[in-house]
């Protein structure tokens, strides 16, 4: 089977963190009173029921912000569902774990109970150029489904995101704060293909979700079958290590802190917990760093690829004034100039150029702050500018976005119609 | 103790003497959680660190009169800085160790010390305190001081260069006058202008055997740390690859049709400190331009300058005034991509 392969410029490549998750998954043990949304398999539910259940074909206005579904996409109008198993975050969920040998044919059950639902859908399975072993695994049974094609895409972060998928991937431009099905579009990660193969084909209750425990803060990394709705305080007692942490939900370089109120959802992939490293490391910037892990090429880290990244919370270094060395710029996945866009919200200069500059193209993928050396928080300021604009209501929403066509209105209507 | 810490003129030069050994403690708050591991720090020092072979060479050439003037620099450096972080309570920036190191590179080894002085004080002062400390600075400080001095002493930094290993059997000699076989020459550059034959072969400039300012003879160990610099990502490869390129190229046709006047492009690559500017001071990020077209044209225009004043000017060397220029024009050449990449926006028409 012909694989096609797809790459961008921008993006950063991660490897080889510390505290990655492998083995297959564990049954975590259910703790009483448990909350959250259960999806029961009843006579004749179909995959669009158990994604609507998941949240997933519904679209938003075209405000981040705005959680709350306003539509959902009838079935017909569905053009294209594209399935992510890439795994670019320093982080992420091991698709190793999650589709081998033994869960393959669950895994092309799923496919297919999707494939029904959605008659006029071209599916795309997006694979990491990484991830061979996978593509090696699929390529036989996928090549039997018909409309399912296997793109492989340069594992370089965000690769995973579907901002930046769909443009490389189908070739059309991605509307930044709209909802995938504005594109007549269902965008899925792997774990969905699993929860729909459980519900219609197994005829389960959909009442738990796999997520890894990553990073160095856990005594063991392990992948975990947990029911939804149990809280983090709980899945820490029983796996995290001593000492100050700090957990994250799903991406270390852009996802949000996870505190004991917060319980395990549908979307939860990944718990990384890092340690909160206050040590200050005497005459850091003379060391070799033959763990430290670096967009330049100024550590022994590079010549030695085997060597195991280590992930800490410090800062690395202090603040300083940015002196444009253009990283932010390089590394940026959707061509921003980062530091431009920093400098003008920094100085309180926020006003329609910042728009032209495409700042609402940002995705917030977090690099330009990962990769700055005055240590600058290039994202919060970006975030703030772009929230000082909407408030002078100059945004997105406003514009047009080229090469761009929005097809939800219809479905919106036949939504409305049944 | 704590309170000397706290103390307005003690806590800039504290902070930076504890950073610098001690590296931070705090930790990411907003945006990534993890940071990668280079920091301003270690950027400033792999740049002092690949103008060591320059440095070395100094040394060996000029004895302790390279020390002195290497340690006055960053005396005068250093303290004008400290006084800046002082008076706007802010920190003590980095790259006074890089401006303080490049700075006496590019002077002759004659020069009175207290002159180097002035040229540093001055540098720093007008080059980068006044427009706002380093990041806002338009212009390479360590190139305003020595613009400084030119203009200011023209006698000293035109006529007294002095053939390298002056100080063999008189290392501890600081007045060159007093040794007395040393010889005042002129540079290759002024060899060039003249039209006279050069006396020197393409080895011999590589290896710097000619006279010229203390660090820019050793020319061999400057293209190697300026490889050094942009296979690290320290520096851009842009900005000197389309410098070097436009000077070849420049010169080169030029040579073909007045060769009396352009002089061939080996020759105008290894002498002067074309070699100095193009891989340590026009890859200066803070007063290079930003955007990636704006590096190449920012290079072919410091090239197209370079090979112009040396040719036609009444200056043998055109490297200072062309990266000076070129930071004026740096702005405008970024704006200029900018607005080509950047259109207006189209508002949507409201629905009817």
């Amino acid at each position: 089977m012909k694989v096609n392969h797809k790459t961008f410029t921008g993006g950063y490549k991660f490897n080889n963190f510390e505290g990655q998750p492998s083995g297959d998954v564990v049954l975590y043990k259910p703790v009483k009173d448990m909350i959250g949304s259960v999806i029961e398999p009843g006579r004749g539910i179909t995959a669009a029921d158990v994604l609507d259940a998941l949240n997933l074909t519904g679209f938003s206005g075209p405000d981040t912000a705005l959680t709350e579904t306003v539509g959902k996409i009838a079935p017909y109008d569905v053009r294209d569902i594209v399935i992510s198993t890439v795994e670019t975050e320093p982080y992420s969920l091991p698709m190793k774990s999650m589709v081998n040998q033994a869960t393959k044919g669950q895994f092309i059950s799923g496919l297919r109970n999707i494939q029904e639902s959605y008659p006029r859908a071209k599916m795309t399975l997006v694979i990491g150029e990484d991830q061979i072993d996978l593509v090696q695994l699929l390529s036989a049974e996928v090549k039997r489904l018909s409309r399912v094609s296997l793109v492989t895409i340069a594992s370089k972060y965000p690769a995973n995101r579907k901002e930046l998928t769909v443009p490389v991937v189908l070739g059309k431009k991605y509307p930044v704060g709209y909802g995938p099905a504005h594109l007549g579009m269902l965008w899925l990660g792997i774990k969905d293909v699993f929860q729909v193969a459980k519900s219609v084909t197994e005829k389960k209750v959909v009442d738990s979700t796999v997520l890894a425990l990553s990073g160095p803060g856990w005594k063991k990394n392990l992948v975990l079958d947990v029911p939804v709705g149990t809280k983090v305080k709980d899945i820490a007692k029983s796996y995290m290590a001593e000492g100050e942490i700090r957990l994250v939900k799903n991406s270390i370089l852009s996802g949000g802190l996870l505190t004991d109120e917060d319980t395990v959802t549908f979307d939860t992939d990944v718990i990384i917990a890092v340690p909160e490293d206050r040590r200050r490391q005497v005459l850091f910037f003379l060391r070799g760093g033959k763990n430290a892990d670096s967009f330049t090429n100024t550590f022994l880290s590079k010549l030695l690829p085997k060597s195991e990244k280590t992930a800490g919370t410090n800062l690395q270094g202090e603040r300083r004034a940015c002196v444009s060395c253009t990283y932010c710029q390089s590394v940026c996945p959707v061509g921003l100039i980062p530091h431009l866009l920093h400098k003008h919200a920094d100085k309180n200069i926020i006003n329609k150029r910042l728009a032209e500059y495409n700042i609402f193209d940002c995705i917030e993928c977090g690099l330009c702050d990962y990769v700055c050396p005055s240590k600058i928080e290039v994202v919060s300021n970006i975030k703030l500018a772009k929230e000082e604009l909407e408030k002078a209501e100059i945004s997105h929403k406003e514009y047009v976005i080229p090469e761009c066509d929005i097809v939800a209105q219809t479905s919106r209507e036949v939504a409305a119609g049944e | 103790m704590n309170k000397l810490k706290e103390n307005r003129i003690v806590k800039p030069a504290w902070e930076a003497i504890d950073f610098f050994l001690k590296g931070s403690a705090e930790v990411t708050a907003g945006g990534a959680h993890i940071r990668e591991g280079m920091d301003i720090k270690r950027m400033m020092i792999l740049v002092v660190f690949a103008l060591m072979p320059a440095v070395v060479m100094s040394l060996y050439n000029y004895g302790m009169k390279a020390f002195w003037m290497i340690f006055f620099s960053y005396l005068f450096g250093i303290t004008t800085e400290w006084i800046f972080a002082i008076v706007k309570r802010e920190e003590i920036h980095e790259g006074i160790f890089v401006t303080c190191m490049i700075y006496p590179l590019v002077l002759p080894p004659t020069i009175p010390l207290w002159m180097l002085a002035v040229g540093i004080v001055f540098g720093v002062f007008f080059g980068k305190e006044v427009f706002g400390g380093t990041g806002r600075n338009i212009f390479n400080p360590a190139l305003v001081g020595r613009l400084f001095i030119t203009i200011a002493f023209p006698f000293y930094m035109s006529s007294s260069y002095v053939n390298p290993l002056v100080s063999r059997g008189h290392f501890f000699t600081t007045d060159f006058a007093a040794i007395p076989d040393a010889i005042t020459s002129a540079t290759p550059l002024t060899f060039l202008k003249a039209g006279e034959p050069m006396v020197y072969s393409a080895w011999q400039l590589l290896m710097g055997a000619a006279p010229g300012s203390m660090g820019e003879t050793f020319r061999l160990g400057l293209i190697l740390g300026g490889i050094f610099l942009m296979v690290t990502k320290v520096s851009s490869w842009r900005i000197p690859v389309s410098y070097i390129g436009t000077v070849l190229v420049l010169s080169g046709a030029g040579h073909i049709f007045m060769p009396e006047t352009i002089s061939a492009p080996v020759y105008q690559i290894l002498t002067g400190g074309l070699l100095l500017g193009a891989f340590f001071m026009a890859t200066d990020p803070v007063s290079s331009t930003y955007t990636q077209a704006g590096k190449v044209i920012y290079g072919i225009g410091l090239g197209v300058f370079t090979v112009l004043i040396r040719s036609f000017s009444g200056y043998t060397e055109g490297v200072m005034f062309s990266i000076i220029l070129m930071n004026a024009f740096g702005p405008l050449i970024d704006s200029y991509m900018l607005d080509r990449k950047y259109k207006p926006l189209e508002l949507k028409k409201e629905a009817a």
